[in-house]
């Protein structure tokens, strides 16, 4: 479901319970009288209009606009109650204690992978570097080896012509001659094989220095690849605390609330029956289920991309209780109604708890939604 | 170390990089053991040479040492120098025509002699010049060698430091 089709974009969603609370006193005035005189959550009621006007996102009266603000006559330690637990469970302080130490953890292998990157550069410029001077060697040895070469040819030259000057048979001084250049050629040619071999060396020099670049290139990639997983480890249980953290807040907010355990002052606000005794049989319970599995939770509207209103906690509450109501249940006994909280615990929280923006889903009260 | 050495410093001086500056080579003793052995067989040379030159009576120009009497070129050239004095007298007893034999006979017999002799000087100053031919290559090849000392010593110590990961630490990212 598209941003876009709940009503309240991202930009113009308050940014925390809170708000929203505040946005509710402020809108729609007494709550009180919205949940109970008005009726909203009688069994079987549920299309109340009052009910209509809390649903943030919905088409009632949303959140910032013009209504004549009314002051609350409810009890008011019930609403302190719930903005204290609004306020204090959400906190970003809370959240970033419970998530201090895989926040940590995540910054130390961001600066690690950073520094990994940093290294293999370096890694690469230190070889480029020793390699570049190894072929300055070879470099130099072959120019050694040509001047080498020419200087020997050169003096083997000359000796031939010394011998040459001091012997008077011409027989003679041909052979010496002939034998000093074929020395000279020899030693000349050796000297060049010797600086070409020594440059081909400095060639190969610079081809095993890119492999070897390559080598500590892959390393370091598989060691960026190794920290990336672990990084991505960090911030999974980074996510993991702050939901547990959130989940922890929310169970203690959802209990104010009512859906779970019992909290009799909510009950008499939001108008569900209680306190009376009645018996409560296995046919009752499987009447019980039987009933609340066929009340439509998620509307089709939810999943198709109308307006989005019905996937509301009040709402589901009403419905439930219209359904056990309907089915011919003592809805007013404490087992009826223990029953019903526990099905929406179990079947319904879940579904809560593993939304991955449940103040962005509960503010815009479709958090229940299937999609 | 191999490459230039900084005067100042007496550090090597590395070749840049442009990136992370110079970095000096992983030390080894290569080119100090290349540049003593090459010391070594250069002097074993330079004696071999002189050892050389005095046993022929040669200088290293391919002229007589005038101050060597007894080298082989000295001696060969006396010896045939009296071989052909001996020749000239034989020939005189002989009643050959001629102070040297110039012709007939006696130049016949002188020619023999002349064309043994010059045989002789050729295979010395052969040997002569085989064996400074060889110390010449020698020579060369205790450059080589010391070439080859000094790069492969210095690759298997780069070899060495590349397995270990001794580079350089590089610099603390956004330091």
């Amino acid at each position: 479901m598209a941003y876009s089709s709940m009503g309240v974009g991202r930009s113009a969603r308050p940014g925390n319970i809170a708000q929203i609370l505040a946005g509710i006193l402020s809108n729609t005035g007494d709550v009180a009288s919205m949940f109970h005189s008005a009726g909203a959550l009688t069994p079987g009621d549920t299309s109340n209009a009052s009910l209509q006007g809390v649903r943030i996102g919905g088409d009632g009266p949303r959140i910032g606009s013009s209504s004549t603000p009314q002051a609350p006559d409810n009890p008011e330690t019930l609403l302190q109650m719930l903005m204290q637990q609004a306020m204090g469970g959400t906190s970003r302080s809370a959240v970033r204690a419970a998530t201090a130490p895989q926040a940590a953890l995540v910054d130390a292998l961001q600066g690690q992978l950073a520094q990994t990157g940093a290294q293999t550069d370096q890694n690469m410029a230190d070889i480029d570097s020793w390699m570049g001077q190894l072929g300055g060697i070879y470099n130099k040895g072959a120019k050694q080896a040509a001047r080498g070469g020419k200087r020997a040819a050169k003096s083997t030259a000359k000796l031939g012509r010394g011998l040459m000057a001091g012997i008077a048979d011409k027989n003679v001084a041909q052979s010496v001659g002939n034998t000093s250049a074929r020395q000279a050629g020899y030693l000349r040619v050796q000297g060049n094989e010797a600086a070409n071999f020594a440059r081909a060396q400095g060639r190969d020099a610079g081809r095993e220095a890119e492999y070897l670049k390559l080598v500590q290139q892959r390393l370091g990639m598989q060691q960026e690849a190794d920290i990336r997983t672990q990084l991505a480890q960090a911030q999974a249980a980074k996510v993991s605390a702050r939901s547990s953290a959130k989940s922890s807040d929310m169970g203690q907010l959802l209990q104010v609330l009512g859906l779970v355990g019992d909290n009799p002052a909510l009950d008499k606000m939001l108008g569900v029956p209680g306190g009376g005794e009645s018996s409560y049989g296995t046919t009752e319970g499987n009447t019980l289920r039987s009933a609340l599995g066929n009340v439509p939770v998620f509307n089709d509207e939810d999943a198709g991309g109308g307006t989005v209103n019905d996937a509301n906690l009040q709402d589901i509450i009403a419905r439930m209780y219209a359904a056990a109501n309907a089915a011919g249940l003592p809805v007013d006994s404490p087992e009826v109604k223990n029953a019903i909280r526990s099905y929406i615990a179990a079947n319904v929280l879940p579904g809560y708890n593993a939304l991955p923006n449940k103040d962005y889903k509960l503010q815009n009260g479709s958090f229940l939604t299937t999609n | 170390m191999a490459g230039k050495v900084d005067p100042n410093t007496g550090q090597p001086i590395a070749v840049s990089n442009n990136i992370y500056g110079n970095a000096t080579i992983p030390f080894n003793n290569s080119s100090t053991l290349a540049h003593h052995a090459y010391r070594s067989a250069v002097n074993a040379l330079s004696n071999q040479q002189d050892e050389t030159l005095q046993y022929y009576g040669m200088n290293k120009n391919g002229r007589i040492d005038p101050n060597n009497l007894y080298g082989q070129r000295q001696l060969l050239e006396r010896g045939q120098g009296e071989q052909l004095n001996q020749l000239t007298n034989a020939q005189q007893q002989s009643g050959l025509v001629g102070m040297y034999g110039s012709k007939g006979l006696g130049q016949q017999q002188r020619n023999t002699a002349l064309f043994a002799q010059g045989q002789e000087t050729a295979q010395l100053l052969k040997d002569f010049q085989d064996r400074m031919n060889a110390i010449k290559t020698g020579r060369q090849e205790a450059r080589w060698q010391k070439n080859a000392t000094e790069s492969s010593g210095t690759l298997q110590a780069i070899m060495n430091a590349i397995s270990a990961g001794a580079f350089t630490p590089a610099a603390p990212v956004g330091s």
